[in-house]
């Protein structure tokens, strides 16, 4: 046993309901959003076929002659089989997004200063990435 | 190639969600995450270009991390004082990763795949050597430790103990936490492999919470460099999802089995297994 003590964050409960109800739903739209791909129930943008002749390629070579869509485009194609299959994939980055907002809001209303920097810090690295703000490389 | 190009679509969605139940078995028995063997093993033997595997291998990373936290933060394993923190330094240098990553593979794809092998052999090493200590003893007053409170207390379930933790050497713990950020989102990897030696060994996080801490935080550290890999185009559905399905029902399993099974016997295999795949990856870099 060590000298100090600390308390776990009493956030932390919440959090982790947030996530497995988070997840479950996930699987549902991993699941549900496949079967409409794979079977062809919805249409894909690029025919899978496609895909399977150039995913040997270099990234930006693959871009090109499948003629895909880039950063948040998928969107606009939300009625094809591929992309609507995105919706289960973008669902899991953006759980840490709910839960770390959940966190923001509740350290400011307990005063928890160096805790709401670190939360406010972090949505503003996943808001940077997801909405493809730096252009390097 | 030709045995390649002769399987049909759903062939390989079949082999990739075999190999990632599989992995998914494995990676619990043998005490490490998924996308570390992922990675390696289908970039060196499947056809798929590197930027698509490391892509599907940050997801495979992230889905599995979110589907154990739940349970970990509830039983207090998992701390979210301690997470907090290093997440953030290693999501900001897994998103520098990425970029890197992504950047070097436009150059020539074979740099990435040679320096992944070089990568694989390295924490081969490590987990040859590595060596873990239940609950470290811990001087307190550190001085950031103590800033964010770092510590907690958890139920040692096998003596049915409260066992209170803190932190030491915070400032180098994080220091390492942006190097593991940056090979996480550069090679698509989960960093249970480093997080685990640094709050175990370096920071004197009990074991249990610095394995238990080590797979929550993926799930926030992955998270930057997903987004990026996801609006470079480098993510498809057909690899990902039966890979994350594959992962996830092989995990359940593999902590099922867990009991059953001399886990020194499964990680001696998955070290080899490793060591084939980072040779491999080293290999193909070199264009052998």
């Amino acid at each position: 046993m060590q000298d100090c003590q600390f308390e776990n964050l009493p956030q932390q409960q919440i959090y982790a309901k947030i996530l497995l109800w988070g997840v479950r739903f996930g699987l549902f739209l991993f699941l549900s959003t496949f079967i409409l791909y794979t079977t062809g129930l919805l249409p894909p943008l690029i025919e899978i076929t496609t895909v399977t002749e150039h995913w040997h390629l270099p990234l930006q070579e693959y871009l090109v002659q499948t003629q895909s869509p880039k950063g948040w485009q998928w969107l606009t194609y939300f009625n094809q089989g591929d992309y609507l299959s995105f919706a289960g994939i973008v669902w899991l980055p953006l759980l840490s997004a709910i839960c770390y907002t959940y966190l923001a809001i509740t350290f400011i209303q307990s005063k928890d200063y160096g805790f709401f920097f670190i939360a406010i810090a972090e949505l503003t690295l996943i808001t940077i990435s997801a909405g493809n703000l730096l252009h390097l490389g | 190639m030709t045995a390649f190009a002769a399987t049909p679509w759903w062939g390989w969605v079949i082999l990739l969600f075999v190999t990632s139940f599989l992995i998914g078995i494995f990676g619990v028995m043998a005490g490490i995450g998924g996308g570390v063997l992922f990675v390696p093993l289908v970039g060196s033997f499947a056809p798929f270009s590197i930027d698509f595997v490391r892509g599907a291998g940050l997801f495979i990373a992230l889905g599995s991390s979110l589907a154990a936290a739940p349970s970990l933060l509830k039983h207090n394993l998992a701390s979210l004082r301690l997470a907090l923190p290093v997440a953030l330094i290693a999501s900001a240098f897994s998103i520098v990763g990425a970029y890197l990553g992504l950047w070097l593979s436009a150059i020539n794809p074979a740099i990435i795949q040679g320096l992944l092998g070089a990568l694989i052999l390295l924490i081969v090493g490590i987990m040859l050597n590595s060596k873990s200590a239940a609950v470290p003893q811990v001087k307190p007053g550190d001085r950031l430790a103590e800033l964010f409170g770092l510590g907690g207390s958890f139920v040692e379930k096998s003596s049915n103990q409260e066992i209170y933790w803190t932190v030491h050497h915070t400032k180098l713990g994080f220091v390492l936490f942006a190097f593991v950020g940056l090979l996480a989102g550069m090679f698509g990897l989960g960093a249970g492999w480093a997080n685990v030696p640094v709050l175990n060994l370096l920071m004197g996080a009990p074991l249990k919470v610095a394995v238990a801490t080590s797979s929550f935080s993926i799930s926030i550290t992955d998270t930057t460099a997903a987004w990026i890999y996801l609006n470079k185009g480098a993510v498809l559905p057909i690899l990902v999802i039966p890979s994350i399905g594959g992962i996830m029902v092989g995990a359940k399993i593999g902590a099922k089995l867990l009991p059953h099974v001399k886990p020194e016997l499964i990680r001696r295999l998955v070290i080899f297994v490793l060591f084939v795949a980072g040779l491999r990856s080293l290999l193909k870099g070199f264009g052998i």
